[in-house]
């Protein structure tokens, strides 16, 4: 997008020049890069596994509706209260008044995408209830009033000095801190113990949902998750529409997918489900919130609803040069890298997020590490097409491609082009391009010199030295 | 929609998809696609299946590759093996479900034994050393126990809060593969699947051991 | 009678790198294999498609399928086109709701072949006979590595050439950070990503950096030359004609 200057080129460049967040994200997306290779080399049927979960996850997507109804009658059937969310006030407007309901100021909170895909915490603060994040990493950011920058590892922009200065500040409670990782989990363990014990009310995403049997699954790895899923009195639940699967087997196929993909182990340490609420055992009350919030839009359109397969495992952040050097902070969505350059703009379109699809080279190294096989680049390059036909475009840009597309579709009109650079050959290979030198020049001089035109093109050489003796 | 009194959303929602599903195009992507090439750099390489062909063998390998603490056990040695964890590792109390066969435990001494009838309120479980419970099934590749609410496994928070946590798996509930999970366990109850003890790896992706839940697994093998 | 082939060059080798396509002639004659160059060809369309302007690409590739249906087997000297090709032609022939262009480019897509996947794939060689006695890097491109899965092709033709020296190039498989008009767009992140994988051919003491792609090469040699590294990028057909025959009327050039 050359129209706008929001958008990815321009936050990019600071998150580039930032040598310190190069660093550490080029140090955490190689280690998890190795660990991902390592396990997901064990599974000698990845890819028939990557096969069916890409299959499950459209089989879903083929029927959501009746699959969504399924899911709402059996989440009902095991004691459990289904609402339905249209967009993100709605959601907001549901989830506050279940608190406002039992006379809470306070909540707990499992990481949840969808949930900062709401606003819910700042919502929730406007309305005098105090949202306390639970994950190490979404603390980290809650304390620091910073924002994710990775679907998994939410301050994977931020090292283990920085860390241990926050909580120096914050929640240390005037204890010396080391910067081991240990020490700094120990500290946020003693931080959060009582909040568990004393909270009434948790509130966490979904990472799965079996309309079969109405059972919730949610996979995390530090235990605040069953911490939150178990001791409060109230549980209240948020997911996007298609985080369905059909039934058990279906769902065990995404617990081998999304662990190695995701944090790279062959399981991660806690997963909970549960299926309505139990007498004696763990919440009283349970709330699904069914959130549509731009999702169906995306069903409508037959390439970018692959989209909608996504399983969160940020797999495709770790792998993508361009996500190493800008960060998540540079998409300017709560949902970065690749996934994020194709959901963010069908979910959101707001101005800034319709420069992501430009913001790849096409490389494909997202499309392989896929454990539901979105095509990636397929749906970038569609986008693209279609934020264009949109009229979101340059004037120069369009009338470019426009006589490109003129002069290249015969090749008279080709040679004549060709014929031209080549008279100015010499002009042309003389010219010392600066990086002030204006438009696609002076982009391209930044960092690297210009090609030399040959003497002669291939075509006139053929001509010259083949066509004459007869081929 | 027990409790919403507003359908509308529920109407919309559904309506949406629908007409967004009446676009029935289906996107083709050629087979060859999206799947790693084998050898090139940066693509994960097999790893030769040399490591225990012995499911037993296999699920001790995994337990321990993510820190769990592993001992093979005769049914007999039991009780001693548990005497011997709760005494090496000085812990104090524990607490136990009520199916939990109380063979198991019979020769820890001193120790504070609390029975959970589900009344113990959470701080006080929080404030006991340990927990002793059985599990429904174990998978192997992955090190991972499953516990599904069983009366010799307890509600939830049983297993959440003490630091220690000494799980007995039967060799015989040893499955090899994720993907026979649920015929061997019901979805409907309250399960959770634990996969070493409680880690993160938010700081630098580096994993550390030990955040809320219990800080110390002990995995019992009984044949 | 001597099999035939059609060189598809693009608009990119043929305008500013002519020798890659003349060192592709040099090697498969050296093969006994004659090769045409149909003249009518221009560009197969792919700026357009990556850029967001797929209709541009359409009549790009109505030439593509006029200039070489008559051809029995067609190579591409550039991985990037042959998955252009491979990748969006049906698409774009099925946009025209034309059944006669359906029908040709779903006949004509299976014959066309990126160079060094027809060399071992097709006519199954690796040794060309070739000598080039330096120290060199591959650098496997994208769409080569990914889209085509030739990766194997390229490093099996370079170890036979007699003298050669394959180097291990740290983190090969990341892109260079081209991506065609990525490189001006996002030309700060472009250049970042670029800046790595310079860093990581000098860190080979590489002499020559090998790829199937003269635009991916164009991009890294303007940052070799800008850097003044001494280091010469060349294209696999290149490396592979050195020592077979002294190329008519080579300028000496790129």
């Amino acid at each position: 997008m050359v129209k706008t200057k929001i958008g990815f080129p321009s936050s990019s460049v600071r998150q580039i020049n930032n040598s310190q967040l190069r660093a550490n994200l080029k140090a955490a997306t190689s280690a998890i890069r190795e660990k991902r290779a390592r396990v997901v080399g064990e599974k000698e049927d990845w890819e028939e596994l990557r096969r069916k979960g890409e299959h499950v996850r459209d089989e879903i997507l083929n029927n959501l509706d009746s699959y969504l109804m399924q899911l709402e009658r059996s989440v009902t059937a095991a004691g459990g209260i289904v609402h339905w969310a249209r967009d993100s006030a709605e959601a907001n407007q549901i989830i506050l008044s279940l608190v406002q309901g039992h006379g809470e100021t306070e909540v707990i909170k499992v990481k949840s995408l969808t949930t900062d895909e709401l606003g819910l915490n700042e919502f929730l603060a406007q309305h005098e209830v105090t949202a306390f994040e639970t994950d190490l990493a979404e603390l980290i950011v809650q304390l620091a009033h910073d924002k994710p920058s990775h679907i998994l590892v939410p301050a994977i922009h931020k090292n283990r000095s920085e860390i241990r200065d926050l909580f120096q500040r914050t929640i240390a409670q005037g204890r010396v801190l080391s910067n081991e990782p240990a020490e700094l989990a120990e500290t946020s363990r003693l931080y959060l113990r009582q909040k568990f014990l004393s909270s009434k009310i948790a509130i966490s995403g979904v990472n799965f949902a079996v309309a079969d049997t109405g059972t919730v699954c949610v996979v995390e790895s530090e235990g605040n998750g069953r911490m939150c899923l178990t001791l409060p009195k109230v549980l209240i639940s948020v997911m996007g529409i298609e985080k369905i699967v059909p039934g058990p087997d279906d769902l065990a196929i995404f617990l081998e997918l999304l662990p190695r993909s995701s944090t790279g182990e062959r399981m991660n340490p806690y997963t909970s489900l549960w299926t309505g609420v139990y007498p004696g055992d763990g919440p009283s009350e349970f709330h699904l919130v069914i959130l549509d919030n731009g999702r169906s839009r995306v069903l409508a359109d037959p390439i970018g609803r692959q989209a909608l397969r996504c399983i969160r495992c940020s797999a495709c952040l770790n792998v993508c040069p361009v996500y190493e050097r800008s960060g998540g902070h540079a998409y300017d969505s709560v949902y970065p890298g690749p996934i994020g350059a194709i959901l963010s703009p069908q979910l959101f379109g707001t101005e800034s997020s319709l420069s992501l699809p430009w913001a790849s080279t096409l490389c494909g190294a997202c499309y392989e590490v896929c454990p539901v096989r979105i095509n990636i680049p397929q749906v970038l390059v569609h986008l693209r097409e279609k934020v264009i036909s949109q009229g979101h475009r340059s004037r120069t840009e369009a009338m470019s491609f426009g006589l490109i597309s003129f002069f290249f579709q015969t090749s008279r009109r080709f040679e004549l082009l060709q014929n031209i650079a080549t008279r100015f050959r010499v002009l042309i290979n003389h010219l010392h391009v600066s990086k002030s030198a204006p438009g696609a020049l002076g982009k391209w001089a930044e960092a690297r010199e210009l090609p030399q035109l040959p003497r002669e093109t291939f075509r006139l050489w053929w001509r010259r030295n083949r066509d004459k003796n007869g081929k | 929609m027990a409790n919403s009194s507003d359908r509308q959303p529920r109407v919309t929602v559904l309506n949406s998809i629908k007409s967004a599903l009446a676009n029935k195009s289906v996107i083709r992507a050629p087979l060859s696609a999206g799947v790693a090439t084998v050898g090139a750099p940066g693509t994960p390489i097999p790893v030769p299946q040399n490591r225990s062909q012995d499911t037993l063998d296999l699920f001790e390998d995994m337990l321990a590759d993510y820190r769990a603490r592993v001992i093979r056990s005769e049914a007999g040695e039991l009780p001693l093996v548990i005497a011997g964890l709760v005494s090496q590792h000085k812990i104090k109390s524990v607490v136990v479900p009520p199916g939990l066969d109380a063979t198991w435990y019979q020769n820890i001494g001193e120790v504070k034994v609390v029975f959970d009838d589900g009344s113990i309120p959470f701080d006080e479980l929080a404030s006991i050393d340990a927990v002793i419970t059985g599990c429904t099934c174990a998978i192997a590749e992955t090190g991972t126990l499953v516990l599904s609410g069983q009366p010799y496994e307890g509600r939830r928070a049983v297993t959440l809060l003490p630091d220690f946590h000494i799980c007995v798996v039967r060799s015989e509930v040893v499955m090899r593969r994720v993907k026979n999970l649920f015929s061997h366990v019901t979805i409907t109850d309250p399960i959770t699947l634990i996969s070493g003890p409680s880690a993160t790896s938010d700081i630098e992706l580096k994993r550390v051991e030990g955040v809320h839940g219990p800080r110390n697994l002990f995995v019992v093998i009984v044949s | 009678m001597a099999r035939t082939l059609s060189l598809f060059v693009s608009c990119f080798n043929d305008t500013l790198y002519p020798k890659t396509a003349k060192s592709a002639e040099v090697v498969l004659n050296s093969l006994g294999i004659k090769v045409e160059f149909p003249r009518k060809q221009t560009c197969c369309g792919q700026i357009h498609i990556n850029t967001g302007f797929a209709s541009g690409a359409i009549p790009l590739m109505r030439n593509f399928i006029d200039t070489f249906e008559a051809s029995e087997e067609i190579v591409a000297l550039s991985g990037s086109c042959t998955a252009m090709i491979r990748e969006h032609y049906q698409d774009l022939a099925e946009r025209t709701h034309d059944s006669g262009l359906i029908a040709r480019t779903e006949e004509l897509v299976p014959r066309v072949f990126e160079f060094s996947e027809y060399l071992t794939n097709v006519l199954g060689i690796t040794d060309v006979g070739a000598s080039y006695p330096h120290r060199v890097v591959y650098h496997p491109t994208c769409h080569s590595l990914r889209s085509l899965h030739i990766y194997d092709s390229a490093v099996r033709l370079l170890c036979a050439v007699k003298g050669l020296e394959l180097v291990v190039l740290p983190y090969a498989e990341q892109c260079c950070g081209f991506g065609g008009t990525f490189s001006i767009k996002n030309s700060a992140m472009s250049a970042a990503i670029l800046a790595d994988k310079v860093g990581n051919i000098v860190s080979a003491r590489a002499e020559t950096v090998v790829a199937l792609d003269n635009s991916c090469l164009m991009h890294i040699s303007g940052a070799l030359r800008r850097n003044n590294t001494g280091i010469s990028v060349m294209h696999l057909a290149e490396v592979l004609a050195h020592g077979l025959e002294a190329i008519e009327g080579t300028d000496g050039q790129n």
